[in-house]
């Protein structure tokens, strides 16, 4: 009996992982801990290896599905006999073929051939695709999975969908029998997948997503790109974080002109231990200290039972552009770490964030982020909370401005720095107050140093 | 440089071709032998043809039944055999005119595969974007009984009518070739046996309809023998000498016979085509496996029609081949349609769905209506009156889930089922449209109220 291979947990918290690439056949002779397939959960790539060595009978999943941890992926018949025994199994079957052929009865052209494993389509009655069979698994309740194998659609609906790139067996439908009509996938193309199912969203007068329509005559300068991966987690990520939190924006300014200082002369020493000393080091410090003083924006919401968790560590995410998106690294305990520490630890997950290394763990459990706008311009922004964070801090470029100081106008190191905050959880005085602790200690450095661990 | 190629220009072959260009690919088709493949050729077209012939034979003799007798009608075999050549010729025609009406280059030759974009035929390399393989199917051949031409005839041979019509024929195979064979030469005067294999003509079938079809083979003179295999034959006397022996082994048996039709299904032809060098994976039995977008496991390569699977059947290649076209094409396709079936006997034998065992398996609970042919007035004046419709349903939510008909004109009423299926109708809908009278597809409706207990022709049982 071949065995099932399972999507495994990745990482605390992930429930689902989508399937990027299969990087073996069916039917290849597969070692244990050979990886399979490549599998993207929460931002990070990862390849499965395969639990047992043996032949892979059939892949259960397609590239670009999305399935929920614990989901059936492909059976392996196992063990090194097994291997063996596929070339003599292929073998008696090719024997069998051929005795079927001799009798004829077998391809006889009014049956349909049951015996058929590896074809996909044969009369929809009786075949299951694998896909249908991992969304069984899955056990979401779909339309398509059903006694008689096949989704109950009328032929114009099917065709929409395809057209729409909607998988039918997602389409709630309307019809007898939940047959789904034309004007079920419409709607669900309107209402996309999260609200289609029970639409609380729309009950509750909140308007659908206009449908993006190509402008007439526009079909060819136009490219369309599947919304897979990366792009999809981002998309999704910003959506929740837009949609559930009460995002609210405060903006204030810090003299680093000191700060400028001190990293100028500590960088080269840095340098020389093998470490690249950047801002973000000592701005992770001051927001500590300032989290401390105000444990409301340490905290998240959890609205299932409706509780606010305060966070007694403080885990810090770094937002760092790749080719790939917007990756967010977490940085560990930093209260529990030297500026030195941070600054190795922050140079080593950002370099490994680019080349897509980082592992589930490395990308999860913030409790509080930063993100640098900085060298790339723009005075400031309104940054979008890294959910299920209460709050993130943008940090801006460091310049020259002309400051008033002891009634002169001096030149000094201005540093830009917005807090969006969930007002929720942290009310808007807490949140001033917060950043005014921030800018204290980025005025001065040395007091800053005070705290260091 | 083309984009796309289509080896074979049979049923599939063709309508891709034609597809890709109306969505405006540069498109080529190669074929080695004639326009229009197994199906217009040698296969559906000319078997149709003749099945007319034949039948109209038989319609004469009924007529003495309603006072019209005609004399012994003389038989021109040449004419007949000039008369299928007539519409052979002109589809196949037609479809060359519609290549190239529709801009598809057409090219002779042999084709095989140089590379996963490259083809050689005849030495010349063709390139092209996009590949779709329809090359079809061909005879299968049972140890014992190698086609030779003389003794053991295939279709393609027994077509040839014009070459005489045997005394005693018999035929190696129940299934939609060999019973359309046994009909058109039981007609014509031969003495026919079918000798099948499994235990019932036409496997898989419903097998109350098969049997309601056996008997009215038999009451034509067509003796049928089933679970009986087919060992060996010897020339004997100007005849054959053909031994059977039962299929679970016993005591064998000779049946005489003048001819022998080898009819025991088809097998794929990918050989030649050298697709082991670019990497396409052919199954035990030489078939190309597909995707629902008709995609082999090589990128850009499709396989449409006989070659990719069973049921062999033209109406599955032409849709496999409109898939394969329009996802070449970058457009959204996919094969997810039912299929239905058809064996030109007489009574026509037709369906579509699943029968009663394919629900069984599936653990569905059906209901199941009847309508015989002889309650039906229609058919009684075209004297047919052999024959049942049978519709199936989930007894839980009246879901349609299969249509089986036996009787004349069933190849034509089945689109309405298949229709019905499309659009997950239930039997209700069925019951509840209503049908012309007096029609043959009226005893559609009639079995759909007959499974509700309610037919108004015949008494429903309970």
């Amino acid at each position: 009996m071949p065995k099932e291979v399972l999507l495994p947990e990745l990482a605390e918290s992930v429930v689902e992982g989508e399937i990027l690439k299969w990087l073996v056949e069916e039917g290849d002779v597969v070692a244990k801990d050979q990886p399979l397939v490549e599998v993207m959960t929460d931002k990070v790539t990862v390849e499965l290896p395969s639990p047992f060595s043996g032949v892979l009978v059939k892949k259960l999943v397609k590239e670009g599905d999305v399935v929920p941890v614990e989901t059936p992926v492909a059976l392996i018949e196992e063990s090194a006999e097994a291997a063996a025994a596929a070339p003599a199994a292929a073998a008696a079957a090719a024997k069998t073929g051929a005795e079927e052929e001799d009798r004829g009865e077998r391809l006889s052209l009014f049956k349909p051939d049951k015996t058929e494993t590896e074809a996909e389509v044969k009369n929809p009655f009786t075949s299951d695709s694998p896909r249908r069979a991992a969304t069984a698994a899955a056990e979401r309740p779909r339309a398509g999975v059903n006694k008689y194998g096949r989704v109950l659609a009328v032929p114009a609906a099917r065709q929409l969908a395809r057209e729409l790139g909607i998988d039918i067996a997602q389409v709630p439908g309307s019809g007898p029998n939940g047959r789904v009509r034309v004007e079920d996938v419409r709607a669900y193309a309107k209402q996309g997948p999260a609200a289609a199912p029970a639409a609380p969203a729309a009950a509750a007068g909140f308007p659908p997503p206009v449908p993006y329509v190509t402008p007439s005559g526009n079909e060819d300068r136009e490219e369309r790109v599947p919304l897979r991966g990366m792009r999809r987690i981002i998309a999704q990520q910003m959506m929740a974080s837009h949609l559930h939190t009460v995002r609210t924006l405060i903006v204030d300014e810090a003299d680093v002109t000191e700060l400028v200082a001190l990293r100028q002369r500590l960088k080269v020493r840095a340098e020389a231990a093998g470490v690249k000393l950047s801002y973000v080091p000592f701005i992770f410090k001051a927001a500590v200290e300032a989290l401390k003083k105000f444990p409301a924006v340490n905290s998240s919401l959890d609205d299932a039972r409706g509780e606010v968790v305060y966070k007694k560590y403080y885990n810090l995410g770094l937002s760092v552009a790749t080719d790939a998106g917007l990756v967010v690294p977490v940085i560990r305990d930093v209260d529990q770490k030297t500026i030195l520490e941070l600054a190795a630890e922050i140079g080593d997950k950002v370099t490994r964030a680019r080349e897509g290394k980082l592992t589930p763990e490395e990308v999860s459990g913030s409790s509080f982020s930063v993100t640098s706008v900085g060298n790339l311009g723009g005075l400031f922004s309104f940054p979008i909370i890294n959910v299920p964070d209460a709050a993130i801090l943008g940090v801006h470029t460091i310049q020259k401005r002309p400051v008033v100081k002891d009634d002169g106008i001096v030149a000094r190191e201005m540093l830009y720095l917005s807090l969006s905050f969930d007002h929720r959880l942290v009310d808007g005085a807490e949140a001033t107050l917060f950043l005014r602790v921030v800018i204290e200690h980025l005025e001065d450095p040395y007091w800053l140093m005070l705290h260091a661990v | 440089m083309y984009d796309l190629i289509v080896i074979g220009t049979g049923p599939g072959g063709y309508h891709a071709a034609i597809r890709a260009a109306q969505l405006g690919l540069k498109v080529a088709a190669v074929e080695e032998g004639a326009v229009g493949g197994v199906c217009l050729n040698v296969g559906c077209i000319p078997t149709k043809a003749l099945l007319h012939a034949a039948e109209t034979l038989e319609h004469a003799e009924k007529a003495a039944e309603f006072g019209l007798v005609f004399a012994e009608p003389e038989r021109d075999l040449t004419k007949m055999g000039r008369w299928r050549d007539k519409i052979v010729k002109k589809l196949t025609g037609g479809v060359a005119s519609l290549l190239k009406g529709n801009g598809v280059e057409l090219i002779k030759g042999f084709a095989r595969f140089t590379g996963p974009h490259e083809l050689e035929v005849d030495g010349k390399k063709l390139e092209a974007g996009k590949i779709i393989i329809a090359t079809g199917s061909k005879p299968a051949v049972l140890p014992g009984f190698e086609p030779d031409g003389e003794h053991v005839l295939t279709s393609t041979e027994m077509l040839q009518v014009e070459r005489g019509v045997p005394e005693k024929l018999l035929v190696i195979g129940g299934g939609v070739i060999g019973l359309e064979f046994a009909s058109i030469y039981a007609r014509l005067g031969s003495e026919v046996t079918v000798v099948e294999y499994e235990g019932q003509i036409l496997p898989g079938s419903d097998p109350e309809l098969v049997k309601l079809l056996a008997r009215s083979l038999k009451k034509q003179g067509i003796a049928i023998r089933t679970a009986t295999k087919a060992v060996g034959y010897e020339e004997a006397g100007g005849g054959l000498r053909v031994t059977v022996e039962p299929a679970g082994g016993g005591k064998q048996e000779v049946l005489e016979a003048s001819k022998i039709l080898l009819a025991v299904g088809r097998v794929p032809v990918t050989e030649a085509l050298n697709l082991e060098a670019v990497g396409i994976k052919t199954d035990a039995r030489g078939f190309v496996p597909t995707n629902e977008r008709m995609e082999t496991n090589v990128p850009g390569v499709y396989a449409i029609g006989d070659v990719t699977r069973p049921p062999l059947l033209a109406h599955k290649a032409m849709k496999e081949g409109l898939v394969a076209a329009e996802h070449a094409a970058g457009r959204p396709a996919a094969f997810d349609q039912q299929i239905p079936a058809v064996v030109y006997t007489q009574p026509e034998f037709a369906g579509v769905g699943m029968t009663e065992a394919d629900a069984k398996e599936r653990g569905i609970q059906v209901r199941v209506g009847r309508f015989p042919l002889s309650a039906s007035g229609r058919a009684m004046t075209l004297q047919q009156t052999e024959g049942m419709v049978k519709v199936i349903a989930d007894a839980e939510n009246d879901l349609l889930l299969g249509v089986h008909i036996l009787g004349p004109g069933a190849s034509d009423l089945i689109a309405e089922a298949a229709l019905a299926l499309e659009m997950a109708a239930t039997a209700t809908d069925l019951a509840l449209t209503v049908h012309p009278h007096p029609t043959l597809s009226e005893n559609l409706m009639e079995a759909a109220e007959n499974l509700h207990g309610r037919a108004i022709h015949i008494l429903n049982k309970r």
